[in-house]
């Protein structure tokens, strides 16, 4: 119970902390080179790649299984 | 869907699906611009993977189309095909010195008389659509996969629910996943298996303030069924004698937590530059714990033009059965495979884009090609290792690729 | 007892960090304002276009569905103009240089004004990108549209020839 307090609290704290971003403001984060995968196919060869290399998996969603490489 | 025949010794390499990556949950559009534009985006990829020694060679296809249905519905489907050849490493061996040998199948005679003139010939096809749906404040996506190759048939499920708050400064990301797998090994119908995958994630992503941007995920999976790999062989020995050889026998069930941070942020006094750091923690019931961590720099420098170098570190350590050569002839799980070793790789890579805009005011066009050096060393492990040189390698990789919006 | 309020503090925290201003609203006089124009030429006030049916867009060069709509709103410009109707763009770029390139892309007829800081985008609460009012001949909103996507024309020139008409 007290993990999910001190989560709890953080993340109160991270996202209060944050500062208003009005939508007008949001020009920076609208950027091609600023969203999470700025080159989907690439990733998706580079994290195929890594994945039949590497034991280590997940973290990024997408159909997770389907994988015999591992 | 038509693919090659056949193999003598292959390893899985080409079983995983990639395509997944079009349907990562993330930060929606919508958050940043209002309703999203219905367009149609068409994207095709070449890929190619070389690694060090001759081993395995692939030269991957790819091609992805969606379209809008509606006013709040966009499908898409990508299609891929991967074109394997080459050897993977079999066994490892003691020689009379006693050091470690790694044995790599391209060495057998049958591979001579393959298809390709090497050991592994193989080809993978695969389909993934999916649907999503978009709310005012969220969107759902269902998305499936089937793939299949000589060998082995994957099919999955899946879907990932968005929901943005907090005037969508805050998305949250719910998924899951299942996948159902069947391994036929060439040659050896004895091992033939299936294999149930499921997967959950949980997410948040943050917009910090006009410049930065944090997400943090956590994934769950859980697999059950044939995980070992039929097409390698454990060779024990006592004393330094060979005793004998058995082949690669691991659990039949593995749990896998994963923890991905992902930090992106903006420089406008440097060009609208952008820097991207993400860090993973992953740990599974088979005792590996591996850390990833990745940094890249996004310059745009002018005309639509621009430059993505970035770095990657990873590093493992080794599964609770792992064992370079058997020596217990009593362990119920055993694998000498070097995907299971405690090992490091450092990788640099360099990403180039030339995106045309205005060609008409809605026509869109990218140029993307990338290259990549990966190498893996049992030195680069944090913390060291002294396991030796034996199962070092590296790889290239290059993509080059074009997206079409309209 | 004192735990178990957390979870309140925590939600009215978050409660907290909403906005404030108080919205322009459907029925509403549009909030008055001069502007000076994108190129620096002159500036434009609300007030000199009474009897005139106003779309008033706020855009920037970065948002995605502002470039389905430029071409559009151009052609219902160009369409209505003769019976009293006139899109007014407001640009809320900091870098005015983007804006410019952009309108270069796709050039329009319609008087486009400058709103670097966004003063009026936040008086008259700007919730996404687009966001555009229409402003009938006596300088009263009648209709707020969030976004835009290209099907969205039709029901924008129903509303405006209607209010035209009265």
């Amino acid at each position: 119970m007290k993990a999910y307090y001190a989560i709890l609290l953080i993340t109160t704290v991270v996202l209060t902390g944050c500062t208003e971003v009005l939508p007008r403001q949001r020009g920076a984060l609208a950027l091609p080179q600023m969203a999470l995968t700025p080159d989907p196919l690439e990733f998706g060869f580079r994290q195929h790649t890594a994945f039949s290399k590497e034991a280590a998996g997940g973290g990024y969603g997408g159909g997770g299984g389907g994988c015999g490489c591992n | 869907m038509g693919w090659y025949v056949s193999s003598q010794d292959k390893s899985n390499f080409v079983a995983c699906l990639s395509v997944a990556a079009l349907a990562l949950p993330g930060l929606m559009q919508t958050a940043l611009a209002g309703r999203v534009e219905e367009t149609y985006n068409a994207d095709f990829q070449y890929g190619h993977y070389s690694e060090s020694s001759s081993r395995i060679d692939v030269n991957t296809y790819e091609g992805a189309l969606s379209a809008p249905i509606g006013k709040s519905m966009t499908a898409s489907v990508s299609l891929v095909r991967d074109i394997v050849t080459g050897a993977s490493p079999k066994h490892n061996e003691l020689d009379s010195q006693g050091s470690i040998k790694q044995i790599v199948s391209g060495a057998s005679k049958k591979a001579l008389s393959s298809e390709c003139g090497r050991s592994i010939c193989d080809s993978r096809d695969g389909i993934t659509p999916s649907v999503t749906y978009f709310f005012d404040n969220g969107s759902i996506n269902l998305n499936g996969g089937f793939s299949r190759e000589n060998d082995y048939t994957s099919r999955y499920v899946g879907t990932t629910i968005s929901k943005e708050f907090n005037k969508k400064l805050t998305t949250a990301n719910f998924g899951v996943s299942l996948a159902f797998d069947e391994i036929n090994p060439t040659d050896r119908p004895a091992l033939k298996g299936s294999k149930t995958s499921q997967q959950y994630l949980l997410g948040v992503s943050q917009v910090i303030n006009k410049d930065t941007l944090l997400l943090s995920n956590v994934t769950f999976a859980h697999n059950t069924g044939y995980m070992s790999d039929p097409y390698k062989l454990v060779f024990f020995y006592d004393n330094g004698m060979f005793v004998d050889f058995r082949p690669d026998t691991r659990p039949r069930e593995k749990f896998q937590f994963a923890w991905l941070t992902q930090y992106v942020r903006h420089f406008g006094d440097l060009n609208d530059a952008a820097l991207h750091i993400d860090y993973r923690f992953s740990t599974d019931s088979w005792g590996v714990n591996a850390h990833t961590a990745e940094l890249s720099w996004h310059q745009p420098v002018g005309d639509g033009w621009q430059i993505a170098p970035r770095v990657r570190y990873y590093s493992q350590d080794q599964a609770d059965f792992y064992q370079e050569v058997g020596t217990d002839l009593q362990a119920k799980y055993y694998s000498s495979d070097y995907r299971l070793a405690g090992f490091g790789a450092v990788s640099a890579g360099l990403h180039v884009s030339k995106e045309i805009a205005g060609l008409t005011p809605l026509t869109h066009l990218k140029f993307q090609v990338g290259g990549e050096y990966y190498n893996h060393s049992a030195s680069y492990q944090l913390g060291g290792n002294n396991a030796g040189d034996f199962a070092d390698f590296s790889y290239y990789l290059i993509t080059g690729s074009f997206n079409l919006r309209f | 007892m004192k735990t178990k309020k957390m979870p309140l503090l925590a939600l009215a925290m978050l409660a907290s960090t909403t906005f404030n201003a108080d919205a322009t609203e459907v029925g509403q006089p549009a909030p008055q304002f001069t502007l000076p124009t994108l190129q620096q030429g002159q500036s434009m006030a609300l007030k000199d276009k009474v009897g005139k049916v106003i779309y008033l867009d706020f855009w920037a060069s970065w948002c995605a569905p502002c470039r389905t709509s430029f071409p559009l709103l151009n052609k219902l410009h160009e369409k209505l103009k003769a019976q009293g109707f006139e899109v007014v763009g407001v640009n809320l770029d900091e870098d005015k240089a983007k804006a410019e390139k952009f309108l270069q892309e796709i050039p329009v007829n319609f008087t486009v004004l400058h709103d670097g800081k966004g003063e009026w985008a936040d008086q008259y609460v700007v919730e996404s990108m687009p966001t555009s009012f229409i402003i009938d001949k006596q300088g009263v909103v009648q209709h707020i549209h969030h976004g835009f996507t290209a099907s969205d024309i039709d029901e924008l020139e129903q509303k405006v020839t209607q209010l035209l008409a009265k």
